[in-house]
């Protein structure tokens, strides 16, 4: 028993005899992007076998269309979620607020370079705002729920409930151009997608957010900036959101103030389908694109095969509870 | 069994007995042919580190856990305690550490809470009636028994606690770790009730990791190492020294690395440092290649000094490093400049349990191992493989979270990620919590040889061997106020002993 334990030898800082940088550290949880992957599939194989017009090429584009804009927004979102601040309830009604500026800016002839540029910023800025509320402390679901009623209010308030209008022909192309046969806005889907992916893997920035979603006080106690970073998560879902405005005003030539009644529960349905630790420091953006299409498909189908509004809410949120129970079983194992 | 040529035991005196229980939990074997026993008005004490043992043994004993193995007896008759009711039937009861009483109920409803022989249409007034006897049996005679538990101090709930153990009838009372947030006038009077129980009759079985309650109090103690039990010996024959070589199965010399080999400038310097939980305007210094140990129970000031003197906590008074003045409560900027902080829970504040071991140790040093806003991934790893290799932290586990790591080896990742920034200074709060003893000599080691490659350390601990062990310099805190500070050479066991449990009252050595 002494000679086991008497004076180890520490060892200096030696090189290690493997080079490290070239050892495959073991991926962890790969069951969890495997069964989304699986689900999206099956998805598609089930509205093959059961409903032809699911796979035709009008209704693919359809699909890949709502897919895009919720996988923009739940992109956006997943960092709220990987930072450990849940969700934005504010996400639909940014995106309508942007919406309405993005419309109104375009039917005023501020040209749409200004016009894309200033509603973008102003969603930022949104996002910003309430990501500060949350740095002081508050409670971000109830933060991003009060500010979504008051954009909601306050779009009714300024349009005086009217349509806005966009009739400008770039404005057009960006909503409906194809380029490559590809809709603008999947195009925008696929880059952020990339893009976030990068900035999450791969840059301090991304980093940062993990780990503080992962342990808020080992964070701060490793002299991470947690506000800074709900400030930054909030801003890149209320980008995501602005985006989303910005492209269906373009598409549909106008904006409303209830423009996206469905996409905070969609949203939030494919980050949560995606996998995205609901408690903040594990997830990832491949996934929640997956999740968005999972989301967008499903829908689609129930809407084909005539199911009412009611029934489609009902199945997207049993997909949802699904994915959550199995993903949180899995999660526990692997700790 | 007990050894015969040890210790000759009357299998007929003892009241409990335990023979040949093992227990196995998946691949860990928690329990490996332990025996234990406890005769009437006897208290036993039941010692042992961090994962020896003694809880799984605690938990067979009220019915939580079933043993794979083994038979036990009250009064020579085999009992069956497989379930928690079976427990209550055979009349053993516990005390345990995170306190079970319902907050919003009365001390009168709590104390006969789930008890199946008071009828459920006793009125308040009667059931108060019923509990005074209880309550004064503890000493807590003065309480209205009406009195919602949620108003009590922890000792008072600790005492109701015990109320109602013996308004089961318990003959066997386990009580684990009940002091273990009291204050010492608190602890007096739950030591007394303790004894009063024994003077019944009641076998008490204490769970206890204030060595000095042992010998304050206990008949015999029973020490567990490893998942295996050692024969009990009576109190009388051991001191503080002896017991804990068996609780370590160690000599304690061998525990803990040389002193320090030359003492530099002064690296760190407190003055007049007060803050929330330490008063007195706390002065001291760390020079490098020192390593300055804050001896002190739960809530005396010491870790609250570190957490001070790292920014994690808001201070009064002065900090400064090399003659450079840190602003108070500002982790960022005394991480800077060469202060970091090892938080005493590392599952709280000290790790990322969900992420693997790579980003925690690289998770001080983000901006080190990335360049144009991109993290470099063979900087990354080999920034990790190098901290993993001064810790000796197993490299193929650097891609495992975390949360999978022994204790040892997470508190090595917890320590080591520190390393990353180069400190100058680095503060421990319990350096070997939740350790097992071979990865805590390891530990020792690491932060001595660490001290010899020039860094200043100051660690807080509550084990008063783990400070004389491993400190140059010693200071001793009680009740939120430095008493003393000398070189370890120049105090003993029973000095600190005395400064961190009564600085002014009594001296009679314990070890």
């Amino acid at each position: 028993m002494r000679e086991e334990l008497a004076h180890p030898t520490v060892p200096s800082g030696a090189p290690a005899e493997i080079d490290l940088a070239n050892v495959d550290l073991p991926e962890r949880n790969w069951r969890i992007p495997v069964i989304v992957a699986v689900a999206v599939v099956a998805m598609v194989a089930v509205g093959w076998i059961t409903t032809p017009r699911f796979v035709t090429v009008d209704n693919a584009l359809i699909v890949i269309r709502s897919a895009s804009i919720i996988g923009i927004v739940a992109i956006g979102l997943t960092f709220v979620t990987i930072s450990g601040n849940f969700f934005s309830l504010s996400i639909g009604e940014t995106a309508s607020f942007s919406a309405i500026v993005f419309s109104f800016m375009i039917s005023n002839d501020w040209g749409v370079a200004a016009a894309v540029v200033l509603t973008l910023s102003l969603a930022i800025a949104l996002g910003m705002l309430q990501g500060a509320v949350v740095a002081a402390g508050a409670n971000p679901i109830i933060t991003t729920l009060g500010a979504g009623a008051a954009l909601f209010g306050l779009a009714a308030v300024l349009t005086d409930n009217k349509t806005m209008r966009t009739g400008s022909d770039v404005a057009d192309w960006i909503g409906q151009g194809r380029p490559f046969g590809i809709p603008n806005q999947t195009w925008a889907f696929v880059l952020l997608t990339v893009v976030a992916s990068l900035v999450l893997v791969k840059t301090p920035f991304g980093r940062r957010l993990t780990l503080v979603g992962s342990n808020a006080a080992t964070a701060t106690s490793a002299g991470l900036r947690r506000g800074t970073i709900a400030i930054a998560a909030f801003a890149i879902a209320s980008l995501g959101a602005g985006l989303a405005g910005m492209f269906t005003a373009a598409q549909v030539g106008q904006g409303i103030t209830d423009q996206f009644p469905e996409l905070n529960i969609n949203a939030i349905a494919a980050v949560l389908v995606g996998g995205t630790a609901i408690t903040g420091g594990d997830g990832s953006m491949v996934r929640t694109a997956l999740g968005a299409v999972f989301i967008a498909g499903l829908d689609n189908l129930l809407v084909i095969r005539g199911y009412s509004y009611g029934v489609r809410v009902a199945i997207v949120g049993f997909a949802v509870l699904v994915g959550v129970s199995l993903f949180t079983v899995l999660r526990r194992k692997s700790v | 069994m007990a050894d015969p040529a040890e210790r000759p035991t009357d299998a007929a005196d003892a009241y409990l007995r335990m023979d040949g229980i093992s227990k196995r939990f998946g691949s860990i074997q928690a329990l490996s042919d332990v025996s234990f026993e406890v005769r009437p008005g006897e208290v036993m004490a039941l010692v042992g580190e961090n994962g020896a043992g003694k809880s799984t043994l605690v938990k067979i004993l009220v019915g939580l856990h079933r043993p794979d193995e083994g038979r036990i007896t009250i009064e020579g008759g085999e009992v069956d305690l497989s379930t928690a009711r079976r427990a209550e039937g055979a009349r053993i009861a516990i005390v345990q550490q995170e306190l079970s009483l319902v907050p919003t109920l009365s001390i009168a409803e709590n104390v006969f809470l789930g008890d199946t022989r008071t009828s459920t249409w006793r009125t308040p007034r009667r059931l108060a009636a019923l509990t005074v006897p209880f309550l004064e049996a503890v000493g807590l005679g003065g309480l209205a028994p009406l009195r919602e538990v949620g108003l009590l101090s922890v000792a008072e709930s600790q005492l109701v606690e015990i109320a109602r153990l013996i308004a089961r009838d318990a003959r066997v009372l386990i009580l684990d770790e009940p002091t273990a947030a009291l204050s010492d006038r608190e602890i007096e009077r739950v030591l007394q009730v303790v004894r009063s129980l024994r003077d019944e009759g009641r076998s008490v079985i204490y769970v206890t990791h204030r060595l000095g309650e042992v010998f304050e109090l206990a008949d015999r103690v029973t020490v567990f190492r490893d998942g295996r039990s050692q024969p009990p010996l009576p109190v009388s024959e051991l001191d503080l020294h002896g017991l804990v070589e068996r609780m370590l199965g160690v000599a304690l010399e061998n525990l803990y690395p040389d002193k320090s080999k030359g003492l530099g400038e002064p690296v760190l310097r407190l003055r007049g440092i007060e803050t929330p939980g330490l008063g007195g305007g706390v002065d001291l210094e760390a020079r490098a290649g020192e390593i300055v140990g804050l001896a002190g129970q739960l809530g005396s000031g010491s870790a609250a000094l570190l957490r001070a003197a790292a920014g994690v906590q808001p201070r009064t008074g002065s900090v400064s490093v090399r003659g450079h003045e840190l602003p108070p409560h500002a982790i960022r900027h005394a991480v800077r400049s060469g202060v970091v902080y090892c938080s005493a829970d590392r599952k709280v504040d000290g790790l990322f349990l969900g992420r693997p071991v790579v980003e925690n140790l690289t998770s001080t040093a983000i901006g080190r191992v990335s360049s144009f806003g991109w993290i470099g991934r063979r900087r990354e790893r080999r920034l990790a493989g190098d901290l993993a290799g001064r810790f000796r932290i197993d490299r193929k586990r650097l891609g495992s979270t975390a949360g999978t790591l022994s204790g040892g080896n997470q508190q090595k990742v917890a320590l080591g990620k520190w390393l990353a920034p180069e400190p100058a200074v680095l503060l421990v709060d319990e350096p070997t919590r939740g350790v097992d003893v071979g990865a805590r000599s390891e530990i020792y080691e690491h932060l001595r040889s660490l001290a010899d490659s020039g860094l200043a350390i100051v660690f807080a601990s509550s084990d008063m061997q783990e400070v004389l062990g491993l400190a140059d310099t010693v200071a001793t805190f009680y009740r939120g106020r430095l008493v003393n500070v000398s070189p370890v050479a120049e105090t003993t066991p029973a000095d600190v002993l005395r400064e961190v449990m009564h600085p002014k009252g009594r001296t009679e050595d314990v070890a």
